[in-house]
């Protein structure tokens, strides 16, 4: 993590900050939305930035934020409120070497002189709202940047031993997964044993084992959503498919001799449909139509023995198109 | 983490564990030296390096601000010192590598990216803080305050039209920042006996008030 200005030349560097680290023990909150607030303990370093510039001279600045493999932290930044309160603007997930280069907008406040010969002419109630609004956005001129470890957070709330799930990579990342992807609740994971004794593999095994079972809850539910939806799309083509051959019977038929029954016609129609259908797509959808399972239909997915023979059939579309 | 050299030049030694620091740090705490900030504490509020901290240890980094406000009016008789907002772009641009084999793919994040970007991010602090309950421990917090010292003209023009040395300048402005990030007189932060003469020749109204043989005294007392 590190922010970069352009130099003299043209390229961008580090800038430098003076830093100094707090030895006080922060208790930082954190609102996430009206219900949560999250509440952070951890090292906290104060940095003075000095920039100048001559004329009218702007430098543009990055926050550059990268992410080693397999590594992954929670870079949440904003504006620092009240007694100690973070009040975050934005937050990003960074693994697996994402980078992100994030532009710094920068916005100068008269000096405090400037500022007091700006208002000397104001009446009082209006002096009075510009001061507080000065100082509105003296408070707000706090930028507070967090770096928050997933890994190791993952562990405490698991109740994993530290660094437990360093060399857990799937593990992770399937929790990732389910926290973020399907706000699976917390505590449906946590190792959960009444054996003390237990090695860190085992508490491991244990975690896993909990992963294992909500995945497998969720795989039978979208395999559940998957055939519902398959189905429903093959009632919605089998309307379609016999609004269509109702609607041409006559056609096919007068072509045909009449002497076809109502599969070898559906038949027909369908073959004739496949051998015209413009996308992909469509055949894909036909072709699963014609070769669906008798259970399925609902009636012989064979033409009957008196149906017309395939080649007779594709014969017959060019004589509806004809028509 | 941030690229924080604390060293701007080779003026300053503001390392923590100077020991004159650290033995002002320890008066400090024991208010047996006077603030050196411009603004009185408010009650229950008890200034300490790097911000203040109220009774009951919470820091209030929204004070920064406004003590580097006095000292820049106080101190800073060319009224170039300007405190600055930062903020954060609405396109972010993202370099990811969606598995090993692949390569790195670079993207634009518009606003609407950065808005789910945000909400994926809160869901999973969500998740790891316990909807709140338990704490997150393992982070570092980096709380920036910027400033900028703006010189009107060019380098030529004001060196020579503004008879402005503003190498001079910038060491005026690293020490009044210095100082109050570190909540520490100017003095204490030049370890250089010459520099330090040469500094309150330059800028007496912010060395001059303090004599560091007297400070070192009282903490050794």
């Amino acid at each position: 993590l590190n922010i970069e200005g352009a130099n003299g030349d043209g390229e961008m560097e580090p800038i430098d900050t003076l830093a100094r680290e707090l030895e006080t023990t922060l208790s930082l909150k954190v609102p996430l939305n009206a219900a949560t607030t999250i509440e952070l303990k951890g090292k906290t370093y104060l940095h003075g930035w000095i920039q100048h510039r001559f004329q009218r001279n702007h430098k543009s600045y990055n926050l550059i934020a990268g992410a080693r493999q397999f590594s992954s932290f929670v870079l949440v930044f904003g504006t620092m409120v009240g007694l100690a309160q973070l009040k975050p603007k934005e937050a990003i997930i960074l693994q697996n070497k994402d980078e992100v280069i994030i532009p710094l907008l920068l916005n100068e406040l008269p000096t405090a002189n400037e500022f007091k010969d700006a208002i000397k002419l104001l009446s009082p109630e209006q002096q009075r709202f510009a001061k507080a609004f000065r100082s509105m956005q003296l408070d707000s001129s706090v930028f507070g940047v967090c770096v928050i470890q997933i890994k190791s957070q993952l562990e405490e709330l698991l109740g994993l031993p530290l660094d437990a799930l360093t060399k857990e990579m799937k593990l992770t990342q399937e929790l990732m997964e389910l926290f973020v992807e399907y706000q699976v609740p917390s505590d449906l994971l946590p190792y959960d044993s009444d054996d003390e004794n237990l090695n860190v593999k085992d508490k491991v095994d244990n975690v896993k084992s909990h992963v294992q079972a909500v995945l497998d809850v969720i795989g039978n539910a979208k395999t559940k959503q998957l055939e519902n939806q398959a189905m429903g799309a093959y009632l919605a083509f089998d309307s379609y498919v016999e609004e269509q051959y109702n609607s041409g019977r006559t056609m096919a038929s007068g072509y045909c001799g009449g002497s076809i029954d109502s599969d070898g016609g559906r038949h027909a129609f369908l073959s004739a449909a496949m051998s015209k259908g413009r996308s992909g797509g469509v055949r894909q959808c036909l072709a699963k139509q014609m070769r669906r399972p008798e259970q399925m239909r609902g009636r012989t997915a064979h033409p009957p023995a008196h149906a017309p023979e395939p080649r007779r059939q594709l014969q017959a579309a060019p004589a509806r198109s004809e028509r | 983490m941030l690229s924080a050299a604390s060293e701007t030049n080779d003026l300053f030694s503001m390392t923590a564990a100077s020991p004159q620091l650290q033995a002002y740090d320890m008066a400090h705490q024991a208010n047996k030296l006077p603030s050196s900030k411009a603004e009185p504490p408010s009650p229950g509020v008890q200034e300490s390096v790097g911000g203040t901290v109220t009774n009951e240890g919470v820091v209030d980094f929204t004070m920064m601000p406004k003590i580097i406000d006095s000292v820049i009016e106080k101190h800073d008789a060319d009224n170039a010192l300007r405190s600055t907002l930062i903020k954060t772009s609405d396109s972010w641009t993202r370099k990811r590598q969606e598995n090993l084999l692949t390569k790195i793919q670079s993207s634009t994040l518009g606003a609407s990216d950065i808005k789910s970007e945000k909400d994926h991010a809160f869901d999973l602090l969500d998740a790891l803080s316990h909807s709140g309950s338990l704490p997150i421990s393992y982070l570092e917090l980096h709380v920036i305050i910027f400033v900028t010292h703006c010189f009107e003209k060019d380098v030529m023009g004001t060196v020579i039209q503004d008879n402005i040395n503003p190498i001079g300048k910038l060491e005026m402005t690293a020490l009044l920042i210095a100082s109050t990030i570190h909540g520490v007189p100017a003095n204490l932060l030049v370890c250089n006996g010459g520099e330090l003469s040469r500094l309150s020749a330059s800028f007496p109204a912010l060395l001059e008030a303090f004599e560091t043989d007297d400070r070192v005294e009282s903490v050794e007392t």
